[in-house]
């Protein structure tokens, strides 16, 4: 039995040990500041919205739909003709709304839905060059492409405003919202695990039905198989749940979350748990919900819980390795491929910070910063340090980025020395 | 609904906020008080990563009310940390990653019988999130029932209830869990 003497022990020491001042309030009222103009340019954008609403209904332009209506969808914006349909990792989007810009410029400002959407462009003109302001980024992209050859992916749960400015004549917008087309796979319940995504080959996976707090599965490890993730997913259930996974008949995590968030129909883009495996092992799962901490089975008429294992034929949990940094990533809906991994190993002279430029790069860049650092490190994306990462040990860190942009990685105790490794791996869309 | 706009509009009204620049307060105030406020942030979100988004979050919030709470920021800090810990972290997972070798055979279940002395800092990341803020409230911050009740915007009873499930969980016997801190002022604990 433990005493409230331990427990304020345990307090008091985990508060110590943290590095909390260490070089890093210097740099957090930067970036506090950073976050308060991206704040106050989403409220002035949303006022902006607001007020071209009030023009809408007057009625200078039709009002467009949300989410879970269609709208008579034009054949053309801007005088290009608008795909019917859009598809991103597998899925199906169909169209909902056009919109046409003047004087260089248009903008959609979308409410909150709980499924995900697409906003992709075309110009009026042979200049393909524009510039798109969204939530995906800090900073604004530059693209060139086809009409309609890529998209902003809006995720589910979330509103945007997006904002495209042509280099030349004006840009039309196309909204997509999501369609009945699904990659091959498993699907069940409104989600979809692919067969072959960048999370692996498919094993096995089973979605419950409403109210069914347990599910299981049973999966062997395929020969060629070095790794294996699990893919957990809970929706329409409580906002306090413990959820339990067991592999092979052993418990192997145990999280407490909150089910109410919105359903992804991509299972390969929820949650994952990853492991090291031999070949014919067995990776069988149950996953379950329970009603407190090591409580009996949930009751719930309404929760969904899913699970899908994915195997891959390398796994590294060294994320200094080369075997850690994938060819290929699914991340924000889009599929990203590999450009190039810069090191930043060679610690001369004792930097606490390194610092990288974000190359060139056609569209917006996925940075995967992978630090092998002894002690703790702070990443920070933005010339502000808007964003800002912090771990200790082995960290992996994700962040979409833009041409030009700074990414700074500090070591938040001391300098940097031999045998600390700092890489970072840069990703582009791929197929575009 | 999906509202459209093909021009920039200006948008009127009264500014209500500190100007960048305008702030060295705000400015002096994080550099004093941020790192006090980040273990705190820390010790309810358990990750680094996590408790820093918290902390600046909680900061972002405070700037913008910056005129009407810098003669007393801290305590306007606290509480919008401890709520939007609250809210915020509905749609995040909480918890740990697994990232090594399966869990082998015999091995033993995580789970520690009634009554045996267990890690209470890993036994603190499966509490829910109220009863975490709860512990950290009254054990770290050294806040009364009542003054916990406050800046949690609930009633005693609950402070106590939640309380005394948490102490269960953490194998301390509730009965320990009475209000008996003698002295109602906060610890401040050094940056």
């Amino acid at each position: 039995m433990n005493s409230l003497d331990d427990l304020r022990a345990t307090l008091d020491a985990h508060a110590t040990d943290l590095d909390a001042g260490a070089g890093a309030s210097t740099t957090r009222a930067a970036s506090v500041h950073g976050r308060v103009r991206v704040v106050r340019r989403r409220r002035r954008v949303a006022a902006a919205g607001a007020a071209a609403a009030v023009l809408v209904a007057v009625g200078a332009v039709t009002l467009l739909p949300t989410g879970s209506e269609r709208a008579v969808a034009p054949a053309t914006v801007v005088g290009v003709r608008v795909p019917t349909t859009m598809t991103a990792l597998g899925f199906g989007y169909d169209l909902a709304a056009g919109i046409d810009g003047q004087d260089g410029k248009v903008s959609v400002e979308l409410a909150a839905s709980d499924e995900p959407r697409l906003v992709s462009w075309a110009t009026s003109g042979a200049d393909r060059g524009v510039v798109v302001r969204s939530a995906e980024t800090e900073r604004p992209v530059s693209y060139r492409v086809d009409d309609f050859g890529d998209y902003v992916y809006i995720a589910p749960g979330n509103d945007a405003e997006v904002t495209v400015r042509a280099d030349a004549g004006d840009p039309g917008l196309a909204v997509y919202t999501l369609g009945e087309g699904r990659p091959e796979g498993y699907t069940k319940g409104g989600v979809t695990y692919p067969r072959s995504a960048a999370a692996g080959d498919l094993a096995g996976a089973v979605v419950g039905d409403p109210g069914q707090s347990d599910v299981s599965l049973e999966a062997v490890a395929p020969q060629t198989s070095a790794g294996v993730g699990y893919y957990l997913f809970c929706v329409d259930g409580p906002e306090d749940v413990f959820l339990e996974l067991e592999v092979g008949g052993k418990p192997a995590s145990s999280v407490g979350t909150s089910c109410d968030g919105p359903l992804d129909p991509n299972g390969s883009a929820t949650r994952d748990i990853g492991f090291r495996i031999k070949p014919g092992e067995d990776l069988s799962a149950r996953f379950y919900a329970t009603d407190g901490d090591g409580g009996p089975v949930l009751q719930d008429d309404d929760i969904v819980l899913g699970v899908g294992v994915y195997t891959t034929e390398t796994y590294s949990s060294d994320i200094g390795s080369d075997e850690s940094r994938r060819l290929v990533v699914d991340e924000a809906g889009h599929r990203w491929e590999q450009t190039e991994t810069v090191r930043l190993e060679s610690f001369q002279g004792g930097d606490r910070t390194v610092r990288v430029v974000v190359p060139d790069a056609p569209g917006p860049v996925l940075a995967i910063v992978q630090a092998k650092v002894a002690g703790s490190t702070v990443t920070e994306y933005g010339d502000d340090g808007a964003r800002i990462e912090q771990g200790r040990g082995n960290i992996s860190s994700t962040s979409t980025v833009t041409s030009g942009e700074v990414i700074s990685v500090k070591k938040g105790n001391g300098e940097l020395v031999a045998g600390d490794q700092v890489a970072v791996t840069y990703y582009v869309h791929a197929d575009r | 609904m999906i509202n459209t706009t093909a021009r920039d509009s200006a948008v009127p009204g009264a500014r209500t906020e500190p100007r960048m620049g305008e702030t060295p307060d705000f400015d002096e105030f994080v550099a004093a008080r941020s790192g006090a406020l980040l273990r705190t942030s820390y010790l309810l979100t358990h990750d680094h990563g996590l408790a820093e988004d918290l902390l600046q979050t909680s900061l972002t919030k405070a700037w913008f009310a910056w005129g009407r709470i810098s003669d007393s920021p801290e305590a306007y800090v606290r509480k919008v940390l401890f709520n939007t810990y609250a809210t915020w972290w509905r749609r995040k997972w909480n918890g740990e990653t697994a990232t090594e070798d399966l869990p082998e055979a015999g091995e033993d279940d995580r789970t520690d019988a009634s009554g045996e002395v267990i890690d209470l800092w890993s036994a603190m990341e499966r509490l829910p999130r109220r009863q975490r803020a709860v512990v950290v409230l009254r054990y770290f911050e050294d806040l009364t029932e009542a003054q916990t009740a406050e800046l949690l915007g609930c009633s005693v009873g609950t402070v106590k209830s939640q309380c005394s499930k948490a102490l269960a969980k953490l194998r301390i016997d509730p009965a320990l869990a009475a209000d008996t801190t003698p002295d109602p002022t906060p610890r401040k604990d050094a940056s």
